[in-house]
């Protein structure tokens, strides 16, 4: 194999593909990323078998050329030097070219660094996947759903499904759930699916989600979805990102979300955020993060928290809108911190079901998307 | 008035440890004199059920040869007669109070080191007499109104307080002065201070100190590098130095815990679990009964070799509930004993506790509405057994004919111990400092 690139675009690739190196890989070979060259370009894969990711450089773009193969073929390279080396090379270009039992020769100017390579036959094949259960989705779109339940998911590892966000799709309608039982984000999209396409259950790890995230850009790309039985597989662009899908039965959250409430209040979400805000001050005592509300139609939103050290705030939001029943309940400020940060809304509107029961928190016009937090009980 | 002023010191404290005698086998003693009186004489669990190890005993007994963590077997080898006596430890509860009680007549600072134990500061007692005269009223009262032997140390902090309680047993008055250090301790060994355990002990044997003279005076940067802060106490209990307070201990407790020692030994799952469901139901009612949740459980796990290992876990939401603890237990258990090897000893702890009123607790989103109904029936069953007894309600895995069913009868249970009862109490001597927090 002998190729020569242009080294930025090589750095950039090498940077997607290297999300999916593990440090704590028990199997050698996927401490590498394995090199291909081939008439149509380049491919770089990395894998700690949870994600894999396949980044493909094409030999040329409309207006340059990016690449020129001399000798078609692959290698396995260390992941960590390659990353570190490319990024520091001086010149513009770089010539690799692998010799005898995987020496690799790397020039860029004056710079020539010989690197010992690994047989690319043992390197795992990628998952293979059925295409037929495609889903399109803009990657602005993908991105803002991750956005909108990562933040849910749990990390205790003992429940390791709700380390996950649930995916599921039906008639159109793609539905991200994310719970770690003490809140929960369910954000619903439509999408362009064939429409018998429909599955559930499809859980993805948070941190893989995450790594995905950092992938997808914000224009509006057309990104592929497939699923299969334990893998699923985005493709982005020039990108195969394939991440497998956690085992087990997500639990049914459909019961959880409360249609009816006992107070609603519709209120300024900025003005929400930075009381709660304010208070968290106060309430990091035993890690609690506790944050007392009351609200009634004469007073309005009354947000209070107290330290026996430090001493205590309390601070009123006028609402917008008020109907039901006065409220008084305590919750985690950080859950509702959370939530405000990545809810898109001017206004948002509460529902409350009860001082031990879920708080419903929505854009004011949009049922797209449900945030739930459950409250402290308090002696 | 006489004026006591000069035998108190003008700077620094005056610090009694008291210390009772063999506490369980001389309140039998002091229950039944006719029975007990200068005769060798053991408390362990039931006596005819167990292989049982000897908790304490008689100072005829010990004259005898007879030793605490002795087998009843072993010891009624060296000494047939040996009367042995199964614990009560409402009896000696009763009895610990009331010694607390006589050393509140002469402080207000008196705290409760375990049920038998207690350090008193004196310093402001002078209307009482000289610390001498203090100590002397202690012990007669003790002696005449509750019919105890006690040891009591008299010093100027609580290290040397409780050294003190230690050197003449029974019946002892000890006045240890800083002064007395160097010709008291400075010959022993390192172990021979309290709070130094065996490990620290052969830690600094392989750093070339053997006795305490040696540590007194070692290098303050040489201990620091060796032991961190510990160094410096090290350093200065050596010296005879202590300035840890006499805090009153009424505060809530630390933990609540329960030990059951087996008939036999123990590995079929389904008794295991049995027993845990039994501590878990009395540790839980016991957290419930002082308004506690606690957020850490603990599990003590004793094999045949008397080798012991303890366990615990943090749960995320603090609890007061049977079946939470009981799972959590079991999971421990399951994690840290996979084989199901026998087991000889079980316990279950609760730490990190903390009172129900001022701790919030985070509802869950799958449970949140079953949370009532379950507490509406624990507080039920409580009411119940609060009014009829323990054994007026129970579930059907509690039932069973192994000691860790008769830790619901408080007279009967036997060495299982509980140790909520008064801050600390005793396990068998062989697992002591497992218990000291």
């Amino acid at each position: 194999m002998k190729f020569t690139i242009n080294t930025s675009t090589l750095n950039h690739h090498i940077q997607h593909a290297a999300k999916a190196i593990s440090n704590r890989t028990t199997i050698p070979i996927l401490t590498g990323i394995k090199m291909e060259a081939t008439n149509v370009g380049i491919y770089l894969t990395a894998s700690d078998t949870n994600i894999s990711i396949q980044t493909h450089i094409p030999l040329e773009d409309e207006e340059h050329v990016i690449a020129e193969i001399t000798a078609t073929g692959s290698v396995v390279l260390p992941a960590k030097l390659l990353t570190e080396l490319i990024r520091k090379l001086p010149n513009k270009q770089v010539e690799v070219e692998v010799k005898d039992n995987f020496q690799t020769m790397i020039r860029s100017g004056q710079t020539e660094v010989e690197i010992n390579g690994l047989d690319p036959e043992e390197y795992p094949l990628l998952p293979s996947i059925n295409e037929n259960n495609t889903l399109v989705i803009s990657s602005d779109i993908l991105k803002l759903m991750i956005k909108e339940t990562i933040f849910s998911v749990s990390h205790d590892e003992s429940a390791a499904i709700l380390t996950g966000v649930m995916f599921s799709l039906d008639h159109g309608k793609l539905t991200f759930t994310a719970t770690d039982r003490h809140r929960l984000a369910l954000k619903e999209m439509h999408v362009e699916s064939a429409a018998d396409i429909t599955f559930k259950n499809i859980v993805v790890s948070g941190k893989n989600l995450n790594e995905l995230y950092k992938i997808l850009s914000e224009q509006s790309e057309a990104i592929h979805i497939i699923v299969s039985d334990n893998q699923i597989l985005f493709k982005i662009n020039n990108i195969l990102f394939y991440s497998r899908i956690l085992d087990g039965v997500y639990p049914d959250t459909t019961r959880i979300i409360p249609a009816q409430s006992k107070t609603d209040v519709i209120v300024n979400k900025q003005k929400l955020l930075q009381a709660i805000d304010r208070a968290s001050l106060l309430s990091r005592e035993q890690n609690t993060n506790i944050v007392k509300m009351t609200v009634d139609e004469n007073n309005g939103i009354s947000i209070s928290s107290s330290s026996s050290t430090f001493g205590k705030i309390n601070e009123e939001i006028k609402m917008d809108e008020f109907s039901g029943d006065e409220v008084n309940i305590s919750f985690n400020s950080k859950y509702m911190l959370d939530v405000l940060k990545v809810l898109d809304a001017e206004q948002v509107k509460i529902k409350f079901t009860g001082a031990m029961s879920p708080i419903l928190i929505t854009p004011e016009d949009d049922n797209e998307c449900v945030f739930l937090i459950l409250p402290y009980r308090t002696g | 008035m006489a004026d006591n002023s000069k035998f108190y010191p003008t700077k620094g404290r005056v610090i009694l440890h008291i210390d009772m005698n063999a506490f369980y086998c001389s309140v039998h003693e002091a229950e039944e004199p006719e029975k007990y009186k200068g005769k060798p004489s053991a408390v362990s669990g039931s006596v005819e059920k167990r292989k049982g190890i000897i908790v304490t005993c008689s100072y005829p007994a010990r004259k005898r040869g007879v030793k605490t963590g002795m087998h009843v077997i072993e010891a009624l080898k060296i000494c047939p007669d040996l009367m042995m006596i199964s614990p009560d430890f409402q009896i000696y509860k009763k009895y610990s109070q009331q010694f607390v009680a006589i050393c509140y007549n002469y402080s207000p600072l008196v705290q409760v080191m375990s049920i038998d134990e207690c350090f008193v500061d004196i310093t402001g007692s002078k209307q009482f007499g000289t610390p001498l005269q203090i100590a002397e009223t202690i012990q007669n009262r003790v002696r005449d109104e509750l019919s105890l032997p006690c040891s009591i140390g008299v010093a100027p902090n609580k290290l040397l307080a409780k050294m003190g309680s230690d050197m003449k047993k029974p019946n002892g008055i000890t006045v240890l002065r800083k002064r007395d250090v160097p010709h008291v301790f400075w010959d022993k060994h390192c172990a021979f201070l309290y709070g130094i355990g065996d490990k620290t002990a052969s830690k600094l044997e392989k750093l070339g100190i053997h006795t305490l003279g040696q540590l007194a005076h070692s290098d303050l940067d040489f201990l620091t590098k060796h032991f961190g802060v510990v160094g410096k106490a090290l350093l200065d209990a050596a010296n005879g130095l202590d300035d840890s307070p006499v805090v009153e201990e009424r505060q809530s407790n630390k933990s609540i815990g329960h030990a059951t020692t087996l008939p036999v030994n123990f590995s079929d799952i389904g008794d295991i679990k049995r027993v845990f469901l039994n501590l878990a139901d009395q540790v839980s009612r016991r957290l419930r009964k002082q308004q506690l949740l606690c957020s850490t459980v603990q599990i003590t796990i004793r094999d045949p070799d008397m080798k012991t290992i303890t366990r615990s876990t943090t749960l995320n939401t603090p609890t007061e509930d049977r079946k939470n603890i009981f799972e959590t237990a079991m999971d421990l258990f399951e994690k840290h004993w996979p084989e199901h090897k026998p087991v000889r000893l079980l316990g279950l702890t609760l730490q990190k506790l903390a009172e129900k009123k001022s701790t919030p607790i985070q509802l869950d989103l799958f449970d949140y509405d079953e949370q009532d109904g379950e507490e509406v029936l624990t507080e039920t069953m409580d009411k119940l057994r609060d009014k009829f007894g323990e054994n007026a309600i129970i579930t059907a895995g509690m039932l069973g004919d192994d000691p860790s069913v008769m830790l619901r009868d408080k007279k009967r249970r036997g060495t299982s111990l509980q140790k909520d009862d008064l801050s600390i109490e005793h396990w068998e001597a062989s697992n002591r400092d497992d218990v000291k927090e």
